[in-house]
């Protein structure tokens, strides 16, 4: 059976320098890769590299079975790659309902609705008004809501209290039953234990350890992370 | 300064080359098209380094220009006529001073409105020119008057204008090497960090703005004695909008661009003028094909054609200097929340907030997303004004004041997600750190200001596992986010600021990056003996750290009390739980 998303030997970063070298990993739909490392060990440049945002060097990725290194970022999100950059982008002037709106699949919000009921009661507010943490949420429901099967997360947690990221990790878990595949960058251990199938740890752009979501110990996740 | 000297002395040379070489006519058509470059030069000046972009710049150009014509013509003494230059271009850069700080002031970019209000003042210049018959001559313009100290602007007047180009030149080289120009910069890349690290950036661009007019006004004064002639299209938009396309085209973000575009633009129309009926449209081409292709313009191009065979070689760092003390009152005050309340549009963000801090210690900030915590912050720094209630630092009241004078009252603040210069590298951030709170105007124009360094920059990057160190040279763009975390906080303990204010500052660390920078504000704190505020929702942090913890729901005030009375707090407890990483 095909993967969702295969890499293959990928390398690339910004401008002249390689951040990330030789990656190779793959992601079956309806699972969750969780990808983890210190602060500059290459994690959003994979995000980026995945998504479209910067051009790999060498190497492939293919999606659905289909080439997509060459596909300008608007490409692949027709093809059904979602992306939730480190920094919430949300449209400030736009209300929170109508920011929901852009690029949603039709599906009623509902049950986000009910795990983050404070989008519910700000739906008429410019997202502007929010909080950091609140424009975080929003910009992961947007996400969420999107018609896509391959769903990249970078570091949605920063700035999160503690309850809505266990509401995260449910929606995680939704999506995940759903079929979709997901590539969630995260430095929060808790939230990756509890829902990530595999994992991938990185230091200096170079893959340092891979594992399944059973097998992978808390002390395995840790020693990816120390200094 | 012997770097700004090599490429002046190269320009001095090539100008005062072309009459020997091509004669007095060329030097004439080339003098001409180098009083353009002049006022080019200022427009790149003002465009290139802060970002703001006059479309009305023929404004003093012409206002320089019609006075000349009126000195000149009253034949005065050349002592009288230079006095008097000196005053027209006083009034001008204080005029334009004023209206620059005026509409930038409460701001905190540059947006069009600017561009369109100097738009707006040349045309009624223009209209002003061309009906005030008896003070400008009207429609047919001024004429009749013998050029500056009678020389001959086929011959002497030539080497007046290579003069005044030189001089230009040399001087926006020099401030090119000094601290002014990297406070430009970093104005034109995050005007809101600028506030918060005390520079009143409207000032800033106010005082660029009006040194642009002055350098229009020259070679408005140039350009009237030159030609002998000045009509109302010297003070006109088409002459403003040729003077962007000269900066464009030749390059903004270089001293010698505006010049070259000048030379170009202008030596090609009169050669094409005659011998190619559409030279127009082929200019139009030649101008959109250099934005689109180059848009630092030929001189970027030459440049990058030149490091292809001379590649800048890497400079070695030169040694720290003490840096001098920050000039604000650094007593130790409590800070008071008296009922604030904020309110954006229809939305209440702060509830009749009141509570009071000890005046040192750490004081943690808690509370569910959208409870007020970074509002409640941006209210002391002045980012957001309160509609209600006032908030006091001893007894000094600091709410809704300018974000710049924040630290001028000790406050140093560290935005939710890092506010940092991201076109600059590591080490230029700190520089401009570094001058935070103790810049005075004769630091900007010297050299060793670059090497400031305090001790508390010095004890964060001395710490082995600090991320910068390696990082120094680096552009802040690709730095990761996480590093920017680091290099924020670097930045804003460097001023070494009596309240310290941190929103998340461990957001996006991992576990030991988390506990590093925890013990970097636990160890400035117990050094300085100041006042931490911290927004956080790791718990273990807040429990090691915390004097006291001021907990925050629904924008009011739930508890504030030690961590242990917190903890146990029910009200607390069923609202905000938090956890750990």
């Amino acid at each position: 059976m095909t993967a969702l998303l295969e890499i293959e030997g990928l390398t690339g970063g910004y401008q002249d320098t390689n951040v990330l070298f030789e990656i190779s990993v793959k992601i079956e739909a309806g699972s969750l890769l969780g990808v983890l490392g210190r602060n500059g060990v290459g994690k959003t440049t994979l995000a980026r590299l995945v998504q479209g945002e910067i051009k790999a060097s060498q190497g492939d990725i293919r999606f659905d079975g289909q080439p997509m290194g060459n596909q300008p970022a608007h490409a692949r999100r027709h093809m059904g790659v979602g992306y939730m950059p480190q920094t919430a982008m949300v449209f400030d002037d736009l209300t929170v309902q109508e920011n929901l709106s852009l690029g949603s699949s039709g599906k009623p919000p509902d049950l986000y609705f009910d795990l983050f009921p404070r989008l519910a009661e700000r739906l008429k507010q410019p997202a502007g008004t929010m909080s950091g943490g609140e424009r975080k949420i929003l910009s992961f429901v947007r996400t969420m809501i999107e018609d896509t099967k391959l769903i990249i997360l970078d570091e949605p947690t920063e700035g999160v209290q503690p309850e809505n990221i266990n509401h995260m990790a449910d929606c995680l878990r939704e999506r995940v039953a759903e079929g979709a595949g997901v590539l969630l960058c995260e430095q929060n251990l808790n939230l990756l234990s509890d829902v990530a199938d595999w994992f991938l740890g990185l230091d200096s752009g170079r893959v340092t350890m891979t594992g399944s979501g059973n097998m992978t110990t808390r002390k395995d996740l840790n020693a990816v992370l120390s200094l | 300064m012997a770097s700004a000297l090599l490429p002046a002395s190269l320009l001095l040379v090539v100008l005062l080359l072309i009459p020997e070489l091509f004669g007095d006519f060329m030097a004439y058509q080339i003098g001409l098209y180098l009083i353009y470059g002049i006022a080019a030069q200022g427009i790149g000046f003002l465009w290139g380094k802060t970002g703001v972009l006059p479309l009305g710049q023929a404004l003093f150009f012409g206002i320089a220009a019609y006075v000349t014509a009126i000195t000149l013509r009253a034949e005065g003494n050349l002592f009288l006529n230079l006095a008097l230059a000196a005053i027209v271009l006083a009034v001008i850069a204080g005029s334009a001073f004023v209206l620059a700080a005026l509409v930038f002031r409460g701001r905190n970019e540059s947006g069009p409105y600017f561009s369109l209000i100097t738009l707006a003042l040349v045309m009624i210049a223009e209209q002003v020119a061309g009906t005030a018959t008896s003070l400008t001559g009207g429609f047919n313009g001024m004429s009749g008057f013998n050029s500056l100290g009678n020389l001959d602007p086929f011959g002497g007047f030539y080497y007046v204008i290579v003069a005044a180009t030189v001089a230009v030149s040399l001087l926006l080289f020099i401030l090119n090497r000094l601290p002014v120009n990297l406070i430009a910069k970093a104005v034109l890349d995050n005007e809101p960090r600028m506030q918060l690290l005390g520079f009143p950036t409207h000032m800033i661009k106010g005082a660029a703005f009006a040194f642009s007019a002055m350098i229009a006004a020259l070679a408005g004064g140039l350009f009237a004695s030159h030609q002998g002639i000045v009509t109302p299209a010297s003070t006109g938009f088409a002459l403003s909008a040729e003077l962007v396309i000269l900066t464009a085209v030749g390059g903004r973000f270089h001293v010698l661009g505006p010049l070259i575009g000048a030379v170009i633009v202008g030596w090609a129309s009169t050669e094409l003028r005659d011998s190619f009926p559409y030279w127009e449209l082929l200019m139009a081409v030649v101008f959109i094909l250099v934005v689109l292709k180059a848009p630092g313009g030929i001189a970027e191009l030459f440049e990058a054609a030149f490091r292809r065979v001379r590649p800048k070689t890497p400079t070695s760092a030169a040694p720290a200097v003490t840096a001098p003390e920050t000039r604000f009152d650094k007593t130790p005050r409590p800070l008071r929340f008296e009922d604030v309340r904020l309110k954006i549009g229809v939305v209440r963000i702060l509830n009749a907030v009141s509570f009071e801090t000890p005046a040192t210690g750490i004081i943690s900030v808690i509370g569910p997303n959208g409870a007020g915590k970074t509002s409640a912050l941006n209210t002391i720094t002045g980012n957001l004004s309160v509609t209600g209630g006032r908030i006091m630092l001893g007894e000094v009241r600091i709410d809704s004041r300018p974000p710049h004078t924040a630290l001028s009252n000790g406050i140093g603040s560290k935005l939710q997600v890092p506010s940092v210069f991201f076109s600059l590298s590591v080490s230029e951030n700190l520089v401009i750190a570094m001058m935070a709170g103790r810049l005075r105007m004769s630091d900007l124009f010297k050299p060793s200001t670059f090497q400031w360094r305090s001790k508390s920059l010095s004890d964060i990057l001395g710490h082995p596992s600090v991320p910068l160190k390696e990082e120094m040279t680096a552009p802040v763009e690709y730095l990761p986010q996480g590093h920017r975390q680091f290099l924020e906080y670097a930045m804003t303990v460097a001023a070494e600021p009596s309240i310290l204010l941190l929103d998340e500052p461990c957001a996006g660390l991992s576990p030991d990056e988390t506990a590093l920078m925890t013990k970097l504000v636990q160890s400035y704190q117990s050094e300085t003996s100041r006042l931490v505020i911290v927004i956080e929702h790791d718990m273990s942090i807040v429990e090691a750290i915390s004097d006291k913890v001021l907990v925050l729901h629904l924008g009011k005030v739930l508890a504030f009390d030690d961590y242990d009375k917190v903890r146990q707090n029910p009200q607390v407890q069923a609202v905000y739980s938090g956890g750990t990483k």
